[in-house]
């Protein structure tokens, strides 16, 4: 059931996302240059909101949806 | 199960207001005050001020990842897509008891404050067809950037060195300061190396009439020649204040004759993106340069050349009346709710 509230609360993000119409096509530039499907997510430090280093490889051990965005 | 949105550079700055970051605490403000203002469960991950995880996954605004207990990348999008989301984790991890609608959601959006000083007084410039450029700010302990500066140029800047910039300073709103009017204006200067001709190496911006407001200073400079790989030096000083006090301040930028990838899409001249068609067509003709009614791919904004051939349905290499207003009801049309 968790599992479906973060699902509804990610459905809500999408305020998160640019208000420009959003193309449904995939982007070739951008399925060329990211890493390609079975590649191990890159391992970066980046932080949580409180301002802690985060490890991307400490996301591990779970299945993680992973979605940019942004105030504007 | 785990879901994190990561926050990363803004895509349009300048909307409500909001301008792009400078360090890594102001980044981690915005993340904090999105929480705060959408009320969000799902906790946010903060890209690093050199955007080191957006340009690692491919350098998208809305981009979405499903990765696997392994670590291994098994889906990616361009565009987020909540649907098509839920249905891989259906076969990744197996199905819910019950689906949550977008409907079901009471999303806790607060409005954006109104701005206690004025506002609007000083007419915005047009950046018709300017692109964000790189401005690497010079930060010093214990600096904040009251004012935040905007750097764009002409595409013609941007590959030959010859066309307008444009130079904007922005007050954060979430630093909460105003420009007053009885002290000194915002002064720029700047330090041009050899071989750099621009049509003026200063300026200082006009003051509005009231007391204190908010409007961006800005600046339109003619470019004449700035050769790849010459850094022009800008240097601000301004007073930013709050209703007690003024905060003197001096910043250095290094400005480079160069696209910044991360710089976003600054909703255009500072006003809002365009709503109706009408308005949409009134933004693109600002681009009409030799004012003969119609659009060269010259004469579009940089984000908009890559689209001209979709646009220019008779082939000719210009926009007529009649392909700009298509167009423009193009622009206006929202796919999603």
């Amino acid at each position: 059931m968790r599992h479906a509230r973060l699902l509804a609360v990610l459905v809500s993000g999408l305020a998160l996302g640019p208000a420009t119409a959003q193309p449904s096509k995939e982007d070739p530039e951008f399925l060329k240059k990211s890493p390609a499907i079975g590649d191990i997510l890159p391992d970066l430090t980046v932080y949580s909101a409180d301002g802690k280093e985060f490890k991307t490889s400490s996301l591990r051990g779970h299945y993680t949806v992973l979605s940019f965005g942004c105030l504007t | 199960m785990q879901f994190f949105f990561i926050y990363k550079a803004l895509a349009h700055p300048e909307r409500n207001g909001i301008l792009q970051p400078v360090t890594q605490d102001e980044r981690l403000v915005h993340a904090r005050e999105a929480t705060k203002r959408l009320g969000n469960t799902i906790p946010f991950l903060v890209d690093a001020i050199d955007n080191r995880l957006k340009h690692a996954l491919g350098d998208r605004n809305n981009s979405e990842f499903i990765v696997d207990p392994e670590g291994k990348i098994v889906r990616k999008r361009t565009w987020s897509d909540p649907e098509q989301v839920r249905k891989d984790l259906e076969v990744l991890v197996g199905k819910v008891d019950k689906i949550t609608k977008p409907e079901d959601i009471v999303l806790k959006v607060e409005k954006v404050p109104a701005d206690a000083a004025a506002k609007g007084l000083i007419p915005k410039v047009s950046r018709s067809g300017m692109s964000a450029i790189v401005a690497e700010p010079q930060i010093g302990k214990g600096a904040v950037f009251y004012a935040k500066l905007r750097a764009e140029a002409e595409t013609a800047v941007i590959d030959e060195g010859k066309g307008k910039l444009y130079l904007g300073f922005h007050l954060d709103p979430f630093l909460g300061t105003h420009w007053n009017n009885s002290k000194k204006a915002l002064r720029f200067e700047l330090d041009v190396p050899e071989g750099v001709k621009l049509s003026t190496k200063e300026g200082e911006a006009t003051k509005s009439k009231v007391e204190s407001d908010i409007d961006p200073r800005e600046f339109i400079l003619a470019v004449e020649a700035w050769p790849e790989g010459k850094t022009v030096k800008l240097t601000v000083t301004y007073a930013a204040c709050t209703r007690d006090d003024c905060h003197e301040v001096r910043q250095v930028y290094e400005l480079k004759r160069q696209r910044d990838r991360d710089g976003g899409r600054a909703v255009s001249g500072g006003g809002s993106r365009p709503r109706t068609p009408e308005e949409a067509f009134k933004q693109l003709m600002e681009g009409d340069k030799n004012k003969d009614g119609k659009l060269t791919k010259d004469e579009l904004a940089a984000f908009q050349q890559t689209r001209f051939a979709e646009f220019d349905l008779n082939k000719d290499g210009v926009l007529d009346k009649d392909e700009i207003e298509k167009m423009a009801q193009k622009l206006t049309e929202r796919k999603r709710p």
